[in-house]
């Protein structure tokens, strides 16, 4: 799977906007499996799935070229993720809390 | 997720009762120190595994971009030693490795009282190795086989490109090999042998390739050198001594590149673990039971040695897929396990030096004393056979560094190369498994107590 990753990353690298991209720094290869439709980012031609991805790729790394529509969704995009951060973040510290209590309950009972 | 994560308990635990030995072990001191918490192996190994699930747990909470690469771009610079400290590091290290192999072949037959033996396993594997990782890597001034090839003309032939890295990881592969099966830390006259030999080899490789090639690309131990000297906080530049936090440079995006790269990477963990595998109760058993069913010893060593490889490369991979598949990105997984793979070197350094501590301090009087007379040393050179138990203590503090280390590398490459925060932080879930694995399996291999691997007739120094 992974062999087949590469390869079709470099004939797609060849094949696209590889030469003419505007960020200095190289992007990563990539591998589109075959059923899905990827975005491409038009500054730099990095595929992401649609959606917030794509939106967040573009506030991140073209935030001086995008016009007010692509900001204002790249915004959206962002505090969207923010709300799913402070969940993740919740489940975190529950899961640190376990860890810690959970280590000490079974220390108590075994190690006096 | 949920179902996945039971199954890895389900999975890991019996693994863990299987590691766990059936007498109480000592959590704080295992060698000999008395004064210290008795708890199961079962409880103290999955701390350590807790404590770095618990420090993904942690790092979770960093998803400030400018704020990770303000970390991992502090740093100064200091004014560079000059060319005749250069010169210097050369004729030293061209000098021990004359007198590694002449007190070799030369000096006494035991082991233990020969400076090669004491120079190659203690100074070099232990001491210097540790240096390429604390201070930085000096072994392209100090490697004498790169200065012996230097003198020489070359043929400078193109090296092939399709190789890659793959030649380097076949050779370390090859060179711990033979450090495991053969008598190599026992026999002084098979080590100078065995060095002369890869002299000859190196040399050879240099001459068609050039030293620029063949040390650069080829060879194993400079390459391992060089990885190590990533995690140092000290790296010569042009500019001189550029000094960085511990593992900075491994969140560059230039510090490993290519499939055969990252292989290594995995290789260099791998060896440094099955050296300590081998030494444990578990494997003399299996071992043992192998070699009753009819199979050859050596035959047993290599299946075990290359299965337990595989089983490395197949976890990196798999954890890199889920990275993949969490991450929601469309980077392959080959470019994802570029930027991956450099975390796993800061665990391979802790694992070092908790492998390699207690040696060294107790065979560091031996070697002093042995270098002092190499041709007539004391029939039994001093050793610290008792050391204090705080050593323990820090080899363990050691082995958790490195994966703290090694967690915040794999956070701040998942943040550089996926949009998301979120997915950034799932995109661990993988590399993170895989570390508490590690960590548990490392730590039961430097705590458990060592035996002589059975059939090699070795017991090294």
């Amino acid at each position: 799977m992974a062999t087949k990753g590469v390869d079709d990353g470099e004939s797609r690298g060849s094949s696209d906007t590889n030469h003419t991209q505007a960020t200095a720094e190289p992007r990563p290869e990539t591998h589109i499996p075959g059923d899905e439709t990827p975005q491409q980012c038009p500054y730099c031609g990095f595929e992401l799935p649609a959606d917030d991805q794509y939106q967040l790729h573009l506030g991140l790394n073209h935030y001086e070229r995008l016009d007010d529509a692509d900001r204002q969704a790249f915004r959206n995009a962002y505090q969207q993720e923010e709300a799913a951060l402070t969940r993740f973040r919740i489940i975190a510290l529950g899961g640190l809390v376990l860890l810690y209590f959970g280590f000490l309950l079974v220390y108590a009972v075994l190690a006096v | 997720m949920a179902v996945r994560l039971v199954l890895f308990a389900a999975v890991a635990a019996p693994l863990i009762a299987l590691l766990s030995e059936p007498a109480i072990a000592h959590a704080a001191a295992l060698r000999g120190s008395t004064s210290s918490v008795e708890v199961p192996t079962w409880l103290f190994l999955t701390t350590g595994g807790g404590t770095v699930g618990a420090s993904f747990l942690l790092a979770s909470f960093v998803t400030d971009r400018a704020f990770m690469r303000s970390v991992h771009d502090w740093g100064f610079t200091l004014p560079a030693p000059g060319q005749l400290v250069s010169l210097g590091g050369r004729l030293v290290g061209v000098v021990v490795l004359a007198a590694t192999v002449g007190i070799g072949y030369f000096g006494p037959e035991t082991g233990y009282r020969n400076l090669a033996i004491l120079v190659v396993w203690v100074g070099w594997w232990g001491g210097y190795v540790a240096s390429t990782y604390l201070l930085g890597n000096t072994w392209s001034t100090l490697n004498p086989f790169r200065t012996v090839a230097l003198l020489l003309p070359s043929l400078d032939r193109p090296y092939p490109d399709r190789l890659g890295a793959w030649p380097s990881v076949a050779g370390l592969l090859a060179l711990i090999w033979i450090e495991v099966v053969s008598p190599l830390a026992d026999d002084p006259r098979l080590l100078a042998t065995t060095i002369v030999a890869y002299t000859a080899v190196t040399v050879a490789g240099s001459v068609v390739y050039g030293t620029d090639s063949w040390f650069g690309r080829v060879d194993p131990i400079s390459r391992v050198f060089a990885l190590f000297g990533r995690f140092a906080p000290l790296k010569r530049t042009d500019d001189g001594l550029s000094l960085r936090l511990p593992g900075g440079a491994l969140t560059d995006r230039s510090a490993v590149s290519g499939r055969a790269e990252t292989v290594f990477v995995v290789a260099v963990l791998y060896v440094t673990t099955f050296d300590g595998f081998v030494g444990t109760g578990l494997w003399a058993r299996l071992i043992t039971a192998v070699v009753e069913i009819g199979v050859p010893p050596l035959v047993g060593y290599l299946g075990a040695y290359l299965a337990g490889f595989g089983l490395f490369v197949a976890a990196f991979r798999w954890a890199i897929g889920l990275a993949r598949r969490f991450g929601r990105t469309y980077i392959t997984q080959a470019a994802l396990a570029e930027r991956f793979a450099p975390s796993l070197v800061a665990i391979a350094a802790g694992y070092h030096i908790a492998h390699n501590l207690g040696f060294i301090l107790g065979l560091a009087p031996s070697l002093a004393v042995v270098a002092a007379s190499p041709l007539s040393p004391p029939q039994q050179p001093p050793v610290l056979t008792t050391l204090p138990g705080w050593i323990v203590g820090l080899e363990l503090a050691f082995v958790l560094v490195g994966h703290f280390i090694a967690v915040w590398i794999a956070h701040a490459a998942a943040y550089e190369l996926l949009a998301g925060r979120l997915e950034a932080i799932k995109s661990q879930y993988g590399i993170t498994l895989v570390m508490i694995a590690y960590t548990i399996i490392s730590l039961w291999i430097v705590t458990t107590p060592t035996v002589t691997p059975p059939f090699l007739g070795g017991g090294g120094v």
